[in-house]
């Protein structure tokens, strides 16, 4: 299964990716919101976790994005600071199918992102 | 008015009479012999005069509405002549449309003797007239029954009404158009004032001719007076909008009066004014609210009272003034020895611009705003302030906040030195090299007590909580030996010493005296490594780190050498950003830092959670809380070195 990682610090970046490609996804990273949509176009992701608070292109415009550009059902977990509530409702608006509120362990990831893929049918493929 | 030429016969009779008998009843009341009498010479005539020329319309009429008698005033509006009287009824003048129960009108007279209301009748000229009205029920010739009634055409006064609403409702709409415009403006005018602020703080570091100093200086001054005012008229924007919206972060009052007296510590020398400050022994300074509210209240208060104050002293005081399980209500108590304020002043001093109208504000300046924002600040709070003040001999300004109690009141020892500065005792009996450590002590981000003895020092470790301590060793009471020997073995206080000497003592490394040494002269770099190595040994945490990589060393090494470019780089992004003023960029960092330090397990939390709440305000709270960052990321990075040179060296 191919995840996109899309996060701007990138200790927590290289720790999700080093967690991620241990469990055995084929992992991608972008550095920012406006990455992740090229890198979307580009490695068609079946799972995408993404931070909200980012620089260039914000990870609600990411959401939107899958949801309402690539018409994309697939799982899109968001990483907000238990602090900005409101903007991961927000995300849950959008369409985000969970959230995960930092700091977190990247067990919770994994087991979130097990648990999203399985109950998951996907109903559109990227174009 | 028309004066009446009418004769009285022309009049209908009874109704007068009536009306006669009423006056004359009433006025007999009146115990006075010669006025009763006076009443009674007043010819008939006269009170047809005041029936007819009444600037209400008057008449009568019987049961079933019909007229029997009406005045000018009464005849002219409803267009009819004397002898149409009888032919006339009451329900002809009422409006087609209007909402007017006749039946309901009798019932009340019947019942009541008298009916009042408003009605809307039809005119000669068919305009409709909105009347208020008056109808008495009088018994005429012993059993005959008539209605006399009074109608005051009120139709102007409603127009009148209705036009002045309207313009209060446009006054309101312009006021709030007034409000949005200011509020865009200085909006506008800020963006530009960091770009001056900003620029004028770096030209200032450049070299510079001792004239140009100078200029920039004053530029700075100017520029960062314009600010507060546009920060002013802001938020006075804001509170009026009710757009002002309160945090709710966990805070330090003990911290915050202290970074407050850093600040303003250099006025008040400068006027020889001692700033005292007190907090009620055994409260818990830890608690929840707006710090940057109480911060900009407490700023305004205490600034306010430097400028008005010439010389002793100016005093803040915290006080409980009750608490329950999870709430704290704190009063705040602002006093000094100024001027004090006129009383004709003391009802305005919190409104808005109230400074601007007396003379006062020619000689201090301000906008005026600064202790009405005051006042809307505490009262946003859900607090009260007043003041209490007589001129020439000072003002106090009281008020009380509710706060919540924090709830994870056990600070981790870690965690709060890293939140609050280290405390370090310089003991030092030479003047000049006393002021030199503690400037760079100072530069370095740390708070110094200084003293010139060996017994003043133990004075000050018997009261204050301190980090570390630097001793010199050649002092005037004991030596410096002697010294730590005492605090060591007799206070059995468990501090750092670090030794400072101009040559390194023989003894030094026999004795567990001194857990270091510094040469005199001073080096910054070094005073700075030696007092981390001793006061921040624990800083990273990595087992977050390890439950992640689960023993891969290249995964753990990569982590760490990534931390090494990072960290710095946020630094200087973070310093660049202060030096901007850019708020929103300082804000993003911390809440990017926060990830990095979870990752490396830096428990500074605190600190990011008071950058990420920074205001509009930039002010030397905000340049604390970055050089703490400063410090700590250089410390991470001697941190990662280590670790990685412990560590990694063979991966």
């Amino acid at each position: 299964m191919r995840v996109l990682i899309v996060e701007d610090e990138v200790l927590l970046l290289k720790t999700l990716e080093f967690k991620l490609k241990k469990e055995g996804y084929e992992v991608f990273v972008s550095k920012n919101g406006l990455d992740a949509i090229s890198d979307i176009v580009l490695h068609k992701p079946d799972f995408v976790v993404t931070d909200i608070m980012m620089p260039v292109l914000n990870g609600l415009e990411v959401v939107s994005y899958v949801r309402n550009e690539c018409k994309s059902n697939i799982p899109v977990i968001v990483l907000s600071s238990a602090k900005h509530q409101n903007v991961v409702i927000q995300a849950m608006d959008l369409g985000a199918s969970d959230f995960i509120s930092k700091p977190f362990s990247p067990d919770v990831l994994v087991e979130k992102i097990r648990s999203l893929s399985a109950q998951f049918i996907p109903q559109t493929v990227f174009a | 008015m028309r004066l009446s030429t009418q004769k009285y016969s022309d009049l209908n009779a009874p109704a007068i009479t009536n009306n006669m008998v009423l006056e004359r009843s009433l006025s007999l009341s009146d115990t006075s012999p010669k006025k009763s009498k006076n009443l009674n010479q007043i010819p008939l005539i006269s009170e047809t005069i005041f029936f007819e020329n009444s600037p209400i319309i008057m008449f009568s009429h019987d049961l079933d509405g019909h007229f029997i008698s009406c005045n000018e005033l009464g005849r002219s509006t409803f267009g009819f002549s004397k002898d149409e009287f009888s032919s006339k009824s009451l329900k002809d003048f009422i409006a087609k449309d209007a909402i007017f129960d006749l039946r309901a009108y009798y019932t009340s007279i019947n019942e009541n003797s008298s009916a009042t209301g408003q009605i809307e009748l039809i005119t000669e000229k068919g305009e409709k007239i909105i009347c208020i009205f008056k109808s008495t029920i009088s018994i005429i010739n012993t059993s005959e029954k008539i209605v006399l009634a009074t109608l005051i055409d009120i139709s102007d006064r409603l127009l009148i009404e209705k036009e002045i609403l309207k313009r209060a409702e446009t006054a309101e709409k312009n006021a709030d158009l007034k409000s949005v415009f200011l509020s865009n403006l200085t909006h506008e005018i800020r963006t530009p004032m960091s770009a001056i602020m900003g620029f004028g703080r770096l030209l200032n570091d450049t070299p510079l001719s001792t004239e140009q100093k100078e200029y920039t200086q004053a530029l700075n001054l100017a520029s960062a007076n314009m600010l507060k005012m546009v920060n002013d008229i802001l938020d006075s924007t804001k509170i009026e909008a009710g757009q002002l919206k309160l945090e709710e972060v966990t805070f330090d009052v003990y911290e915050e009066i202290q970074n407050i007296r850093k600040v303003l510590n250099n006025s008040a020398k400068s006027k020889d004014i001692q700033l005292i400050s007190e907090i009620e022994k055994g409260i818990d300074t830890q608690i929840i609210g707006d710090s940057v509210r109480l911060n900009q209240i407490l700023m305004n208060l205490i600034g306010n009272a430097i400028k008005f104050t010439e010389i002793g002293f100016v005093k803040i005081e915290v006080k409980k003034l009750n608490e329950s399980r999870d709430q704290i209500t704190l009063n705040f108590i602002v006093s000094d020895s100024g001027i004090g304020i006129p009383a004709n002043q003391l009802e305005t001093i919190f409104d808005r611009f109230s400074q601007a109208k007396h003379s006062s504000h020619r000689k201090f300046g301000g906008t005026g705003l600064g202790l009405s924002i005051v006042k809307s600040l505490v009262e946003l709070q859900g607090g009260k302030i007043n003041v209490i003040s007589k001129a020439g001999k000072g003002s106090t300004f009281n008020f009380q906040i509710k706060y919540k109690k924090s709830i994870n009141t056990e600070v981790k020892p870690e965690e709060k030195s890293i939140g609050i500065k280290t405390r370090i005792l310089l003991v030092e009996d030479n003047i000049l090299n006393q002021k030199l450590a503690s400037k760079i002590l100072e530069k370095l981000g740390y708070e110094t007590l200084t003293v010139c003895n060996a017994n003043d020092a133990f004075t000050i470790l018997k009261s204050e909580v301190i980090d570390l301590i630097l001793m010199d060793l050649q002092l005037p009471d004991i030596n410096g030996r002697e010294a730590a020997r005492h605090i060591k073995s007799i206070m059995k206080l468990d501090l750092p010493v670090i030794a400072i000497s101009t040559d390194r003592p023989a003894e030094l490394e026999s004795e567990s005296l001194f857990v270091d040494f510094i040469a005199k002269p001073f080096e910054p770099g070094e005073i700075l490594r030696k007092i981390q190595n001793y006061t921040r040994k624990k800083v990273l945490n990595l087992s977050y780190l390890n439950s992640v990589s689960e023993g891969n060393l290249a995964f753990e090494k990569d982590i760490l050498e990534s931390a090494l470019d990072i960290i710095p780089n946020e630094t200087k992004n973070l310093k660049d950003a202060f030096k901007l003023e850019n708020f929103e960029e300082i804000k993003a960092i911390a809440h990017k830092l926060k990830s990095t330090y979870t990752i490396l397990g830096v428990e500074a939390e605190a600190t990011l959670n008071k950058l990420e709440t920074i205001h509009s305000i930039i002010n030397r709270n905000t340049e604390n809380l970055i050089v703490e960052i400063e410090l700590l990321h250089m410390a991470i990075v001697q941190n990662i070195k280590i670790e990685l040179k412990s560590k990694f060296s063979q991966v």
